[in-house]
């Protein structure tokens, strides 16, 4: 218990912590609001579900700022050389390593959670414009988000931990998604056709915003979530995650 | 609370470290830990919190660190100056430790003052001097009231009073039954702080003793004396077989008693201008020591 006490007063006595929390909030308000402060014709007036408002406000952006928050867990204790100090304090090094892991989830979950909660009490009070909320799909569109970004968090702090360098744990799966996937899938496609389907960052995003599932499963189950997570995404994320607390344990605190 | 390292070891690539090193901290006892640079003292440090990982172990009452389930009370450590978040300001990187051993936010508060911190205890700590950082770092190390302090060079950057209030603060901290081992390159300081020595070059042990024994055991010549005849005084000692050193007027002689000297000088006609028992220092010694073995050496002037 004393190692998530000091998690928290960890993270919690961080300004970037709040800083980007605030952010990835407003961020998402920012992109709802946007087209209605514009006056443009986006919602169609008919209801809106999670489904309709992940995509464009949740994967995109609010990813990257908890990632960052994921990143700084470890990264600003290599950086400043504080992990001597932590590590003094738990010589059990998967008492640190779960505690801090465990505190980070729980925390960009809890972010995640106000920044839905917020996006529904302003399509609800917008319900002129929005059409109001649709709850029908709201637990399975919640947590296959929720369950993206705990993946992808992970692999955040495999990477920083397995390399002891904070920007790249942002940066590497940012850059997996956005760009190396899809040249090498450009690449290697003519003779791997299959290629896409192993690229996991690909996958993974296809998964969370939907768009590989929609027509063909059911969207209202919670069940169907747990079995359509993409395993390359899944498998990479953990086995880099699970290859890290080797080292963890392992190596020098330095 | 008695500490044992027993054959710890540390290899970096094909370089030892450090190399099969043991030794024991007596409780009540301030026990310097000295060696030149890049002769493994902080790996040493770092070894015995499993900080590093290497060979050997060191148990804290025959139990090893990760046996005891609040450790900041078993052991307090301030291994640099500057390990803080330069954003957290110095209250919250306290209240930070405090969790592991649930301290209380008054104690908090408390050794804040005690380290005179207080005006700034809710400053960035980025923006603390060296010296103000070398306190919040003892802060941290006395927090929970550790049987055990393990500290690294706490005395950089500190101005004279505060190496004074360091010096009388360890010093009763030993006092009251607790081991404290600080390593420093303030030899002087180290001689008015520290009641035993641990010497160690290239990673092995040179010395683990009183500092008094050790100034003694390293020490060639006991006994200086100025006389009007110096000439014949050396060649009377070198006839007993005696070693004597010749500086002028001034015999550096190796012999233990001076009511001796005194006495082979009135014998024999000689006045006695001066006589004096020599004793070298703590840094005089290191540095001899030390000569032979020093990994870095730096040029001459």
């Amino acid at each position: 218990m004393s190692v998530l006490i000091y998690e928290w007063r960890r993270i919690s006595t961080l300004r970037s912590t709040w800083i980007l929390s605030g952010l990835a909030l407003g961020q998402a308000l920012l992109i709802l609001l946007l087209p209605l402060l514009l006056s443009v014709e986006f919602y169609q007036n008919t209801s809106t579900s999670l489904n309709d408002l992940i995509p464009i406000t949740i994967v995109p952006i609010f990813i990257i700022f908890m990632s960052t928050i994921a990143g700084a867990a470890f990264g600003h204790d290599y950086r400043h050389g504080t992990i001597r100090t932590s590590l003094s304090l738990f010589p059990n090094r998967l008492e640190l390593l779960f505690g801090r892991v465990t505190l980070v989830l729980l925390f960009t979950t809890f972010v995640y959670a106000m920044t839905v909660l917020a996006l529904i009490f302003t399509v609800s009070v917008w319900s002129s414009a929005t059409g109001g909320f649709d709850w029908t799909t709201f637990a399975p569109a919640f947590i296959r988000a929720l369950l993206y970004m705990t993946i992808y968090n992970l692999g955040v702090l495999a990477i920083v931990m397995l390399t002891r360098i904070q920007a790249l744990g942002i940066v590497g799966p940012l850059m997996m998604t956005l760009a190396v996937e899809g040249i090498v899938t450009l690449i290697l496609s003519s003779r791997y056709p299959s290629i896409s389907d192993y690229m996991p960052y690909s996958q993974g995003i296809n998964w969370a915003i939907g768009s590989m599932y929609e027509s063909t499963s059911d969207y209202t189950s919670v069940t169907s979530v747990f079995t359509s997570i993409p395993l390359p995404f899944l498998g990479f994320n953990v086995t880099l995650f699970l290859i890290a607390i080797w080292l963890f344990h392992r190596r020098d605190a330095s | 609370m008695r500490v044992e390292c027993i054959g710890l070891g540390k290899s970096f690539g094909s370089k030892r470290a450090v190399n099969d090193l043991s030794f024991v901290l007596e409780p009540g006892v301030v026990t310097g830990f000295l060696g030149p640079n890049g002769s493994g003292k902080s790996t040493t440090l770092r070894l015995m919190l499993d900080l590093d990982r290497g060979d050997g172990e060191t148990l804290f009452d025959g139990k090893p660190l990760t046996e005891y389930s609040s450790i900041s009370r078993v052991v307090g450590t301030h291994l640099d100056a500057k390990l803080f978040h330069p954003q957290r300001t110095a209250r919250s990187h306290l209240r930070m430790l405090a969790a592991e051993s649930r301290v209380s936010d008054e104690r908090v508060d408390e050794i804040i003052e005690y380290v005179g911190l207080k005006d700034v205890a809710k400053k960035r700590a980025k923006t603390f001097s060296l010296g103000m950082a070398q306190r919040l770092g003892l802060a941290g190390a006395v927090l929970a009231d550790p049987k055990v302090l393990l500290l690294d060079e706490p005395a950089n950057g500190l101005d004279p009073a505060t190496i004074h209030w360091l010096r009388d603060f360890l010093r009763q901290y030993a006092a009251m039954g607790r081991s404290v081992l600080v390593s420093s390159h303030l030899l002087s300081e180290m001689e008015l702080m520290a009641e035993r020595i641990i010497v160690i070059s290239k990673g092995e042990l040179l010395a683990n003793e009183s500092v008094n024994d050790f100034i003694k055991r390293n020490q060639s010549f006991a006994l200086a004396v100025r006389v009007d005849l110096p000439d014949s005084l050396q060649s009377i000692l070198a006839n007993r077989g005696i070693d004597v050193q010749r500086d002028g007027d001034l015999l550096k002689v190796n012999m233990d008693s001076p009511r001796e000297l005194g006495n082979l000088c009135f014998d024999n006609s000689i006045r006695v201008w001066e006589l004096y028992e020599e004793r070298g220092s703590l840094e005089q010694t290191f540095l001899e020591l030390t000569s032979q073995s020093e990994e870095y050496k730096i040029g001459g002037v």
